[in-house]
Parts: C-alpha cells; structure tokens; sequence
C-alpha cells in the first residue's frame, strides 16, 4: 500500500527522531505498522457501538415479523437479518466477520430489573440509559 | 476467581474489559432485553446482556447462561440464577465456596 500524506512538521521531526533511536535507519516501515496496529486496535470499541446501532436499528425495524417466530433463534449482523433457525449453533457461523451482531432467542422472557449485589458500582458514568423497550417481548 | 454474590440476582456479571476480550458482543441480545440494575447505593446502571456458555470439565456440562456486564465494571460475579442450578458448599474455614452437585438432570 502506497500513500502519500502531510503532516505537521514538529509532529514529522519527533517521530522520525523516535523512529531513529528505536529502530534505527529504514524504521519508518515498522514504525508506522506498529502505529496502524495500535489505531485498529483502539478504535474496536468505535466500531462495535457503530455496528452495535445499526443492529439494534435493524432489530425495531424487523420486530413485526420477528415477532410471529416465537421461540427461535435470529441473528442480525451489517445491519439485517442474517437468518433464523431452531438452535444457536445453526446460526453461529453467519456473519462471522461481523463486529457486532444481535443473537437472540425470541420471546425469550428476562428480567428487566436486577440488583447488583453488594460488590458492584459503577466506575463511570453510562450514557446509553433511556431506551425505548418494546412492550410485547 | 469467580466469586459468589448472592445479591446479585442474575446469572453471570463479568468485567466489562472480558466481555471484550471474549469477543461477546458478536453474540449480544437486543437493547430491548437489557435490564436495569440497582447497587446498593441505588445507582440505576444499565447491563449489557449477551448469551453464553459456561463448561465445567469436572461435570462435563455447558450450560447457556445469560451473560452482563456495563462499561467500566470490574466485577466478576456468580449470581443467584446460576447457583439455583447447584447445591453449593459454603467452606468457611477453607474461605471458598464449592459447587457440591451437577446441576440437574446431571451425576456428580
């Protein structure tokens, strides 16, 4: 892969001094590898919540018909349903390559309220409270 | 180490980084069927939910179980739901507690 880009010079000169006292000369290669690696990496969380909304998305955009296969297994990847089947190893090799993917039993009763126990608090403030629920699952 | 905590009444509560790490938002249940759970303090944290199994190579079972965790959890918990499954051992003097029998329909 080829590619040709600009940027800032003082950000240039740190990293080709980096570069040099960790790899010498012709480090730039590993160097920018590593840094690549690094950035796939860090943005996996990025990626999951992205395909995490589209799933989840898809998944209240196809409930009216999900909903008449009580008792089976669905998965939703990329966006779209992906298959339905009796067990959850039948469907365990669709959309393997996906980040994200919902896969779920339909109709499958859980509790929506849990005590946490003596142990648990939280570390960190969770945004993601306030979802709509759908009354008849 | 698992630990027990009989105050939590779900399944299995892992730490958010191993849920991660075990890839199980490739095997995650609609927002829909996430709970709201409540600590002690009364702080209200919503928990991720997903589906796996848990193998207990002694026994030579695998049991689905449901799966949660939230972000920046660091808890790694056995809860009522998976014990009502087992007879458990509180060993006092060994400071462990033991699962005693298979679980059911299963010979120790």
């Amino acid at each position: 892969m080829t590619i040709t880009t600009k940027i800032p010079e003082d950000v240039e000169v740190r990293f080709r001094r980096r570069v040099e006292q960790l790899y010498g000369a012709g480090g730039i290669a590993q160097a920018l590898e590593r840094a690549i690696e690094l950035w796939l990496s860090e943005t996996k969380d990025e990626i999951v919540a992205i395909e995490r909304k589209l799933n989840n998305d898809a998944f209240r955009r196809l409930w009216p018909e999900l909903e008449e296969q009580q008792g089976r297994y669905v998965v939703i990847a990329h966006g779209k349903l992906q298959g339905i089947g009796d067990s959850i190893e039948s469907l365990q090799s669709l959309a393997a390559g996906a980040h994200h993917r919902l896969v779920f039993k339909v109709g499958e009763p859980f509790p929506r309220k849990k005590r946490l126990g003596w142990r648990v608090r939280r570390k960190q403030r969770n945004l993601s409270v306030g979802i709509a629920k759908i009354s008849s699952l | 180490m698992v630990q027990l905590d009989t105050g939590y009444d779900g399944e299995l509560l892992l730490p958010y980084k191993l849920y991660q790490g075990l890839a199980l938002y490739q095997w995650e249940y609609p927002e829909e069927y996430w709970a709201v759970g409540k600590t002690v303090s009364g702080e209200i944290i919503e928990l991720i939910l997903a589906k796996g199994q848990v193998l207990i190579p002694k026994w030579n079972v695998a049991l689905e179980v449901f799966i949660e965790t939230f972000e920046g959890n660091e808890e790694f918990l056995l809860g009522r739901s998976f014990i009502r499954k087992f007879k458990v051992l509180l060993d006092g003097p060994g400071n462990k507690v033991c699962l005693v029998g298979a679980p059911c329909g299963k010979e120790t």
